[in-house]
């Protein structure tokens, strides 16, 4: 158990996964946002539903989809993070924030235009 | 006349349910007390309802105790039916980094009925979930979380099948969602599927086999269908546990394979050590690379004196595992106070670290939660 754990967090830098959001909603925003009584199909708070693709993408790729970029303003990227709304509940999700790298992944797939792909 | 002040009572709390959270179990009892779940909870998986023995125990668990049975013994049941309930509400602070905020909530607003005849029982749990819209406006849903029928060979151990909604049975089945074996690991809150279940529980040996389909009905957290499977061998009089998980889904989206390993050792009458780690494989019906994940939790619970413990617990998740920085750590200082034996109050407190020493952000947050046993 301890040897598990002592491998843990030895990855590489370079980050190759693919900047699509259906890679983006499964590997991400279901298993940190779409919990129960957060933004789940069944609770969705806020009216926000990050369980369903469908949704989920239409919740990000509203008229000016930075403005839904909860925290890509918080640590830069391509974004002019003066346009950048955080949303007012603060970093999310509020239980167990991303890290740096899934934003930047997200970042990266909303450089390239927020494609339903 | 009892039955429909029963009925009354589960009509009423729908009404004034908040919202549905988790079950109660608390497995730091299971060395320390007894040595399983099913000594003190009706369902197999430990949690939920409490039987006679369970209530017992609260009474003698808490610090000022009380009559312990349902509404404080002021309504006789008859003895095939069993009811209780949670209430829980909480209140406190977060930090992220940008600020810290505050709130005041509710968790849980919960009614379980156990009716049991010749060794065949139906279990329910009715309560509400919550439903959310634009902006800040919730309405309140009722939900039930948990309804299945079991035959069991007796009450707490041998054999056990039941079907229905319910939690597949794996690992230590900690009750803050929060810990990352159970928020990442395959049992997040409201993961509750349709399945049939099968067991055997004795103060030696425990095993669960689940095969399950997603709820087809409501959209469930998890929507995939799959098995699940637990095996708990304690050594030593009891003292050491050591225990082995797998579990498969498979969904629209993707496969995932949880293996898993969970180990207790009593150290004392008054100091428990507890762990579980998952890894976890998950394939993609994408294009996309296959990529593994670790979830684990230790604990360490120290017993101060009845209706008071304090739960340590370190915490890591690596989101996947073939890159850097995607992993976060947490210290989680949870202390439970038993003031009566249907009042609880729980003071959590939590630092959470992404990226721990490559300077990533730190976030945390402390919570008073209040529960009330019906």
């Amino acid at each position: 158990m301890l040897l598990l754990l002592a491998a843990a967090g030895c990855g590489v830098e370079t980050d190759d996964r693919p900047a699509t959001f259906s890679y983006i909603h499964q590997a991400i925003l279901v298993p940190s946002c779409a919990t129960a009584a957060c933004h789940s199909t069944q609770n969705h708070i806020a009216g926000v539903d990050m369980q369903d693709r469908a949704a989920a993408y239409d919740q990000w790729s509203i008229a000016d989809v930075k403005e839904f970029s909860p925290v890509y303003g918080l640590i830069g990227g391509e974004v002019d993070t003066s346009a950048v709304g955080i949303p007012a509940a603060g970093r999310m999700p509020l239980d167990s924030p991303l890290p740096d790298a899934d934003i930047l992944l997200i970042g990266r797939w909303i450089d390239d235009g927020a494609r339903n792909n | 006349m009892r039955l429909s002040i029963v009925v009354g009572a589960f009509a009423l709390a729908l009404v004034l349910a908040g919202t549905a959270g988790t079950a109660v179990a608390y497995p730091q009892y299971q060395m320390s007390k007894e040595q399983t779940c099913a000594a003190c909870h009706v369902s197999p998986a430990g949690g939920g309802l409490l039987n006679g023995y369970g209530e017992l125990t609260a009474e003698d668990e808490s610090m000022w105790g009380g009559n312990p049975a349902f509404l404080h013994g002021v309504l006789e049941l008859p003895d095939l039916l069993r009811v209780g309930g949670d209430l829980r509400a909480a209140a406190g602070a977060h930090s992220r980094g940008d600020g810290v905020g505050s709130a005041i909530f509710p968790m849980q607003s919960e009614l379980y009925a156990f009716v049991e005849k010749s060794k065949l029982g139906l279990y329910a749990i009715g309560g509400a979930t919550v439903e959310g819209a634009a902006g800040n406006a919730r309405s309140f849903v009722p939900f039930s979380r948990e309804h299945w029928l079991m035959w069991r060979q007796g009450e707490g151990d041998g054999l056990y099948v039941r079907a229905g909604r319910m939690m597949p049975v794996q690992g230590l089945r900690q009750p803050e969602h929060v810990f990352y074996t159970r928020r990442f690991g395959g049992t997040p809150l409201f993961s509750e599927v349709y399945g049939a279940n099968v067991g055997w529980l004795s103060p030696d040996l425990e095993a669960h086999a689940t095969v399950f389909v997603a709820d087809p009905l409501v959209d469930s957290i998890e929507r995939g269908d799959g098995a699940a499977f637990y095996v708990e061998k304690r050594f030593a009089e009891g003292t050491t546990a050591v225990g082995l998980l797998d579990r498969f889904t498979t969904s629209d989206t993707d496969t995932r394979l949880h293996t898993g390993v969970t180990a207790k050792r009593k150290l004392s009458e008054k100091l428990l050590l507890s762990a579980e780690v998952q890894l976890i494989r998950q394939n993609f019906k994408l294009a996309a690379p296959t990529r593994f994940q670790l979830a684990g939790n230790l604990f360490a619970t120290y017993f101060v004196r009845p209706g008071l413990f304090v739960n340590v617990g370190l915490g890591h998740y690596d989101e996947d595992l073939s890159i850097a920085k995607l992993d976060r750590d947490a210290l989680d200082v949870n202390i439970h106070f038993f003031a009566i034996s249907h009042l609880e109050l729980v003071l959590m407190n939590r630092i959470q670290m992404i990226a721990f020493g490559a300077g990533g952000d730190s976030s945390g947050y402390s919570l008073l939660q209040l529960h009330y046993r019906i």
